[in-house]
């Protein structure tokens, strides 16, 4: 839900309650004037009965409608103002044939030696037309107060959200790989500014900080190299003295395997920090079918020492716009993954045509979920001294090239599937 | 004081090979490293010479002929590139090996176009480095005449074929690599990881190839002992293999 309709819709429900509210308080104060006004009304016939009875009339020359006096026999206790009783009736309407709600006054007088009571009646408005008065009244004012809530919100916010908005957009079309920090436009609003403000710093710094880490990363596994060359050739100077016996040499074995595998790790750290900053950016027409052609010789051999069953089946003619060099680390790294995870005497197939590649390979299920597969150092326990990182380099390379890539495992095949569209 | 073409000759009596000596400057910052490249250079037969800094490297080939120049990118004082376009005012024919450990594609471009020989990415493997400069060498010097003798066994490069008692023994292009390979590192320990790289670069995961560098090896031994030829490669304990010259 947007947060103009949110907030409109709030304030509708608060109205509607504040005006439910209302409602009541205007009908208890319209009741009360309407009484107090025909009270007062009441109470000045009275004396302008009273007035007239004094001028020497009799009391039944005035019995009239909506009028009685009667003569006391007796003396009451209060005479005049104190006799006064107000209290509602019904009365039947002289014209109307109906029971009226009627305000009845009583009070008592004392004209010409004699006690009058005077009992006077008038009509009052009914407490449900008063009802239906703010009834209308209001719900045409919550109706107007509500449209025009609406209208105004909708284009003040607009006004109002815009520096909002664009912010928003800015953000969303921020990368951290483009080392660009966001800058946000100044506007009227306090708070956006100081969003705005927040936002530019941190971005700022996510940049800042991802672009030392990139860097660090990189000039680490470079400068790695150096040492590891130095510490590789003294052992490969070593291994040519003549005095070494197994023991010896199978320690020089571990040694030199195991710096083999830190230099392998940097390279192909260098490979995917190259392919990330886009140095393979020279494009160019390659013919697809025959670059996995030329390598599937190679892996030819390979494939046979592992009595593998290789049904290949390439499409002619398949050209892709991309660097070469990244197809063949994209080929070789596939057909290396299709090979090391299969098993002695298994099947693999290899697919091309215009629009994919797709590799499958018999083995067995992956001990890690599938979603991990393509990230950096996520391997499986049965690849044993592979660096886990082919995968990562092809998933970058599918990045780069708006390829995607797919992986399935389904009756102990995995396939990967590569779509260049 | 040209040094450029020496050749040896050394016939023994039932060997003969061409082995050719040559005058090796090796410019490289890092003691340690130009150490092994110098020790390993040296025990083939080279004279090595080793400086650190451009100013070292640029007083080197402005007063002595060189052959070979193995050159690092990144020096304290300033660039190899620099030392290369030195060297082509010189107006020399001294080959230029580039050692980096900038694996940047731009330099290599970069170098190769200054007229640099060939280009090799930090870590290397002392036997590709000295297989390398073989190459250059026989490129450069020995034009029409590419071939290797050793025993029964000849190589001709440029045709790429491969005679025992002049006898041609068919050879896949990885053996045939394979066997230049030994040949340009005989005595010598070379280890699985270096014979991986050789044969299939940088982008193949070596883990993968060991198993296929002993078929290879395999293959390849079958075939000259089915022509009659001596098995000269030797297994070196879960390291890799020797190509034994036999002592006369």
């Amino acid at each position: 839900m947007r947060l103009l309709l949110r907030t409109s819709f709030y304030y509708v429900l608060i109205t509607f309650v504040v005006f439910s509210l209302g409602s009541i308080i205007l009908y208890n104060i319209f009741l009360n004037e309407i009484q107090y006004e025909t009270d007062l009304y009441l109470v000045e016939r009275f004396h302008s009965i009273i007035n007239t009875l004094g001028s020497n009339n009799t009391p039944n020359t005035l019995d009239q409608y909506k009028l009685q006096i009667d003569t006391l026999d007796y003396v009451p206790e209060k005479v005049g103002q104190e006799s006064f009783v107000f209290n509602d009736t019904i009365v039947m309407h002289q014209y109307l044939r109906r029971m009226e709600n009627n305000r009845k006054m009583t009070g008592i007088q004392k004209v010409n030696e004699s006690y009058l009571r005077l009992t006077l009646f008038d009509v009052i408005v009914e407490s449900d037309d008063i009802m239906d008065g703010v009834f209308n009244a209001l719900w045409r004012l919550f109706l107007f107060l509500g449209i025009v809530m609406v209208i105004t919100s909708f284009l003040i916010s607009r006004n109002i959200f815009k520096p909002f908005n664009k912010t928003l957009q800015q953000l969303k079309q921020f990368n951290i790989k483009e080392l660009r920090p966001i800058k946000l436009e100044r506007s009227h609003t306090h708070e956006f500014n100081l969003m705005n403000q927040f936002i530019e710093q941190m971005t700022e710094k996510v940049n800042r900080d991802y672009r030392n880490l990139k860097e660090f990363s990189e000039n680490a596994s470079h400068e790695i190299q150096t040492p590891l060359t130095i510490a590789k050739g003294k052992l490969e100077l070593l291994l040519q003295s003549n005095d070494l016996d197994e023991k010896k040499m199978s320690m020089i074995e571990s040694a030199y395997k195991s710096i083999d595998h830190i230099s392998k790790l940097g390279s192909s750290l260098t490979l995917i920090s190259k392919i990330e900053n886009l140095e393979f950016s020279d494009l160019k027409q390659i013919v697809f079918s025959d670059l996995l052609k030329k390598a599937l010789v190679d892996f030819e051999e390979l494939y046979q020492m592992k009595q593998i069953k290789a049904e290949i089946n390439i499409m002619d003619d398949v050209k892709l716009q991309n660097n070469p060099d990244l197809l063949k680390i994209l080929i070789n790294n596939l057909l290396t993954n299709a090979l090391r995870h299969n098993q002695e005497g298994g099947r693999l197939k290899i697919e091309l045509d215009p629009s994919q590649l797709k590799i499958a390979n018999t083995g067995k299920p992956l001990q890690i979920s599938p979603e991990q597969l393509f990230e950096r150092f996520k391997k499986d326990k049965q690849s044993g001294g592979s660096l886990g990182l082919g995968l990562a380099i092809v998933k970058k390379i599918c990045d780069i090239s708006g390829y995607t890539i797919q992986y399935s495992y389904n009756e102990g095949w995995h396939r990967i599937l590569v779509d260049f569209s | 004081m040209d040094l450029r073409f020496l050749f040896c000759f050394k016939i023994s009596s039932e060997s003969h090979f061409i082995f050719a000596m040559m005058k090796i400057l090796v410019v490289e910052d890092n003691p340690e490293l130009a150490n092994n490249i110098v020790t390993y250079l040296k025990e083939e037969g080279n004279v090595c010479e080793w400086v650190s800094t451009y100013m070292e490297a640029i007083d080197k080939i402005v007063s002595f002929g060189y052959e070979m120049l193995i050159l690092d990118i990144m020096l304290p004082d300033g660039s190899g590139l620099d030392v290369i376009r030195e060297l082509k005012k010189q107006n020399t024919e001294a080959s230029v090996l580039i050692i980096s450990a900038k694996n940047s594609l731009d330099d290599k471009i970069l170098g190769l176009n200054l007229g640099a020989d060939d280009y090799l990415t930090k870590p290397f493997h002392l036997s590709e480095l000295h297989a390398r400069i073989k190459a250059i060498y026989r490129r450069k010097n020995l034009h029409g005449k590419q071939e290797i003798l050793f025993n029964e066994l000849k190589i001709n490069i440029e045709n790429r074929t491969f005679l025992v008692y002049d006898n041609p023994v068919e050879l896949t292009q990885k053996e045939f690599d394979l066997l230049l390979f030994f040949l340009t590192n005989k005595n010598r320990v070379i280890t699985k990881q270096s014979i991986a790289e050789h044969l299939w670069g940088d982008y193949v995961d070596a883990y993968d190839s060991f198993d296929f560098v002993y078929q290879h090896i395999k293959n390849l031994r079958k075939k000259i002992l089915n022509a009659r030829g001596e098995d000269y490669i030797r297994t070196v304990y879960g390291l890799g293999y020797k190509f034994m010259v036999p002592h006369s």
